[in-house]
């Protein structure tokens, strides 16, 4: 059994308040919602300062954490305006805001003295160096970027192990760069799509062809989350705060039932998997 | 104020014959993702040209790569060590915080320059930032807006001027030539040079250069020399067209 000293989270996304019970039904151990205005999702999947108190309230009584996500970035005239709303977010108890401006990052661990600090994978961590900086800056738990591949991911764990990591473990990830893509994002939350979904057609020397697909295929790493965990991370975040809440609930269930298992019985796992026996020697 | 160039591929003769272009006063060495397409010799060259810039009396301009994992970052800090002992190097541009950091603490007279590539998808800068990466060690900061150059100059940052953004081929950290022509990257032929064009409905796949990024985005904005800029770097895909957009 992994030790249960750590604990390892099912993070699931908040895009409706009226999905909420459904949700912690499901079994997540936090959900996380965008603020409103600060966002780089539809509007309608975000929640406003009370609708958060709401949420707040509900999470609370369950015992499920509340984090808030601030994930568009963040010019000059709007920094004063963004900051007045942390303050309240703080103020309503949610346990930690996600940010992925360095900037605000900067800003908000002045102005809040309690909430926890997480980096967005929109800040681009990709080596031990910048863990550092985050650390010496606040931040309590790094959202790891989708571009790094599993030994990177060791790697950085191994170098910078006194601080919690979060990746996503469910849904749609970006295979463009996530920090930067300037592809089109449209539509309300219900028919969100991101460009990378279409058809393409390829046109290049030869006759036009349809091209292979842009979009990452959708990410789900239940089966191999044991991996995850013994190395270290601690929290698996589903994407999607637009997608419907049957599907949500449905992906909260698989990755708690993956979560669960692997807390029960990893040793049809740990024969294999050479990050578990290093995180087993720990 | 100062002309440095950079073009998205370098054929042998060209570092040489930019040096002659009137007014150009160095140029930018090193792709964001990929050495391959931007050199014949994939890295092997950066050292090369940056020599023949320097016979030349020219300024070098390093530009980092994109993505500092674990892998890249010793190499880029070993590969930026061996161009400072040299005197190769004038000027690096970086986008990782990381990176910045850990050149900052080597502690040499070269100059620190916050990539136009580090912005996030807004383009967004406000003033905390700003300061963190003053605090980090940069002193210049490339822009292509004038508006937030105001601000960064204000900040005490050198302002470097971008005419044209700056393109790339990649997806994800993969070669997306490579991936759509069924090609392994490891033998790539250069065939991110190949015109591809990739459309769905009236969407074309290069977004402000982005992505397939076979253009490069020139605003009117940045036409003109901004008084408070000290660097004013025009970018092109290659020499015919660097001698089109000088303006």
């Amino acid at each position: 059994m992994i030790a249960r000293m750590a604990t390892y989270e099912a993070l699931a996304p908040l895009g409706r308040l009226e999905s909420l019970s459904d949700i912690l039904a499901a079994g997540a151990d936090a959900v996380y919602a965008g603020l409103y205005g600060f966002s780089s999702r539809p509007s309608d999947a975000d929640l406003s300062l009370e609708q958060l108190e709401s949420a707040r309230e509900l999470t609370a009584k369950r015992g499920v954490k509340l984090y808030v996500a601030v994930n568009s970035f963040i010019g000059h005239t709007q920094m004063d305006a963004l900051l007045r709303q942390l303050e309240i977010v703080e103020q309503l108890g949610a346990d930690a805001v996600i940010l992925g401006d360095w900037g605000v990052l900067q800003a908000a661990r002045s102005a809040l003295k309690t909430t926890r600090l997480h980096a967005s994978t929109l800040l681009g961590v990709y080596n031990s160096e910048t863990v550092s900086i985050l650390k010496g800056l606040g931040v309590d738990r790094i959202v790891l970027s989708t571009a790094l591949y599993i030994e990177e991911i060791h790697s950085l764990l191994r170098q910078t192990p006194d601080i919690e990591y979060e990746i996503i473990a469910s849904g749609g990830i970006c295979r463009n760069d996530n920090r930067q893509c300037e592809l089109p994002h449209d539509g309300k939350s219900l028919d969100y799509k991101v460009a990378c979904r279409r058809t393409y057609f390829l046109q290049g020397d030869g006759p036009r062809r349809p091209a292979k697909s842009i979009a990452q295929p959708q990410l789900q790493l239940e089966r191999i989350l044991g991996a995850y965990m013994a190395m270290g991370i601690q929290s698996y975040k589903i994407e999607g705060r637009t997608l419907p809440r049957q599907t949500i609930c449905e992906r909260v269930r698989r990755l708690r039932k993956a979560i669960d298992s692997f807390m029960e019985d990893s040793s049809h796992f740990s024969g294999y998997n050479p990050y578990f026996c290093q995180a087993s020697r720990r | 104020m100062q002309m440095l160039v950079g073009l998205s591929e370098y054929q042998s003769d060209d570092i040489l014959s930019l040096c002659d272009i009137p007014g150009v006063e160095g140029a930018v060495i090193g792709d964001l993702f990929c050495q391959k397409r931007m050199f014949s010799h994939g890295e092997w060259d950066i050292p090369r040209y940056c020599e023949a810039l320097k016979k030349k009396g020219k300024k070098t301009i390093l530009q980092t790569p994109m993505y500092m994992t674990p892998r890249y970052l010793p190499q880029w800090l070993d590969l930026v060590a061996y161009l400072n002992d040299h005197s190769l190097v004038d000027a690096v541009l970086v986008q990782d915080i990381g990176l910045l950091a850990a050149l900052a603490r080597k502690k040499t007279d070269t100059v620190l320059c916050w990539s136009q590539m580090g912005k996030g998808r807004g383009s967004q800068i406000n003033g905390p930032f700003l300061q963190l990466i003053l605090q980090l060690g940069a002193t210049a900061i490339q822009l292509d807006v004038p508006a937030r150059g105001s601000a960064a100059a204000e900040s005490g940052l050198e302002v470097w001027q971008v005419y044209g953004s700056l393109t790339y081929q990649t997806f994800w950290r993969e070669c997306y030539s490579c991936d759509q022509l069924d090609q392994n990257p490891q033998q790539c032929g250069r065939l991110c040079g190949k015109p591809i064009s990739i459309t769905s409905g009236d969407l074309t796949l290069s977004v402000n250069g982005h992505i397939l990024g076979e253009q490069l985005i020139y605003k009117p904005e940045a036409e003109h020399r901004w008084a408070f800029s000290q660097q004013y770097m025009v970018y092109a895909k290659d020499k015919a067209a660097l001698k089109d957009v000088i303006v």
